[in-house]
């Protein structure tokens, strides 16, 4: 929605790579604390080391995931981009689809296809809801039409008198 | 004001002495303009000057990081992977995936150090930034530093030390190489008192 806040495109690569993987660092490391917190054996110290571990070993992994989804979203994104030369949510969509079959390329092609399809309709469900928003938001905007007075009738009135 | 037939000599030598200038009507000495050497930026209004601080770069920061970290990965798994697969006589598409797994297991790994110590790094950046309401090296060195120090936090306190001191020592490099001409004018300003 707010393209102008973006970076253009060949660092959008970087921008969306670097987000994705704070984002699955970040939230990865609460996930796998929780896990972790909740796995240990009992006692509190022993609870705390369990949580610290599942993070030390296991939040980077997820954020190396994240980082993998976002930088070749992106950069497929940007290639649309450049190929077609323009920027709409279809390039999105085809780019979700094409990230979600491209990284379940080495699982044979039935995966491919289901992981490609899910990415297409998530990203069409972003895309939906990201224009959904922008009209309701721009329903406010819209230019009330002026309500003018007929001269005319005035006009008549003061004859009558 | 000069004029293009003015034959007075010195306006001639005037108009003469810049001979960037495209028209008449801009015959101005450029040098009036404000000379920076920093590019200049168009902000939007009301957005306040302060809009690109380290919260704005640090996502391309992680990135790029990651980026770096992949590329070695994947050199030093293509490196190990071909080292390994060249010792055993097998067929060439075991080989293909024995190489595959390689780079992809090293370049994962990399990536997600790089990364983590640069999503540590903007962290402590950004805390620094906000508190002390200023950006400079002093930032920079402290962020590496405990950028180090956590990194290494789990293995021990002679490993936490040495990883502190890697991170001292990098951030340290890094401002002097980036603020090489304050340190000059700094130095010249010594000399000259």
């Amino acid at each position: 929605m707010e393209e102008f806040g973006r970076e253009p495109c060949p660092t959008r690569i970087l921008e969306d790579l670097g987000g994705a993987f704070a984002m699955g660092l970040i939230g990865g490391g609460i996930f796998q604390g929780i896990k972790g917190f909740r796995n240990a054996p009992t006692g509190f110290n022993r609870r705390f080391n369990g949580a610290f571990h599942s993070i030390a070993t296991k939040a980077p992994n997820i954020g190396g995931s994240f980082a993998v989804w976002g930088g070749l979203f992106s950069t497929i994104d940007c290639s649309l981009v450049a190929i077609r030369k323009k920027e709409d949510p279809w390039n999105s969509i085809a780019s979700g689809a094409l990230t979600g079959g491209i990284l379940a390329a080495r699982n044979g092609i039935p995966a491919m296809t289901a992981s490609a399809v899910f990415g297409g309709l998530l990203l069409a469900m972003i895309e939906g809801f990201g224009l959904f928003f922008m009209h309701m938001s721009a329903e406010q905007f819209r230019p009330q039409p002026p309500v003018f007075e007929d001269p005319t009738n005035n006009a008549n009135n003061t004859n009558m008198f | 004001m000069f004029s293009i037939e003015d034959d007075d000599k010195a306006n001639r030598g005037i108009i003469n002495n810049f001979p960037s200038v495209p028209s008449p009507y801009l015959n101005f000495d450029p040098q009036l303009l404000p000379q920076s050497s920093q590019p200049e930026y168009i902000f939007l209004e009301g957005a306040g000057s302060k809009q690109r601080g380290r919260f704005e770069l640090s996502f391309t920061q992680i990135g790029t990081s990651c980026l770096i970290g992949a590329t070695i990965g994947g050199i030093r798994g293509i490196y190990s992977g071909i080292k390994l697969t060249s010792m055993e006589n097998q067929t060439s598409t075991y080989n293909r995936t024995q190489i595959l797994n390689s780079v992809f297991k090293n370049g994962a790994r990399l990536a997600n150090t790089f990364g983590t110590l640069s999503v540590y790094y903007s962290i402590f950046g950004i805390i620094l930034e906000k508190t002390r309401g200023c950006e400079d090296e002093l930032n920079t060195i402290v962020a590496g530093t405990s950028t180090g120090l956590l990194y290494k936090s789990t293995s021990g306190l002679r490993r936490c030390g040495i990883g502190g001191l890697i991170g001292f020592s990098l951030a340290t490099a890094f401002s002097l190489v980036t603020s090489r001409d304050k340190i000059k004018e700094i130095g010249k300003s010594i000399l000259h008192s």
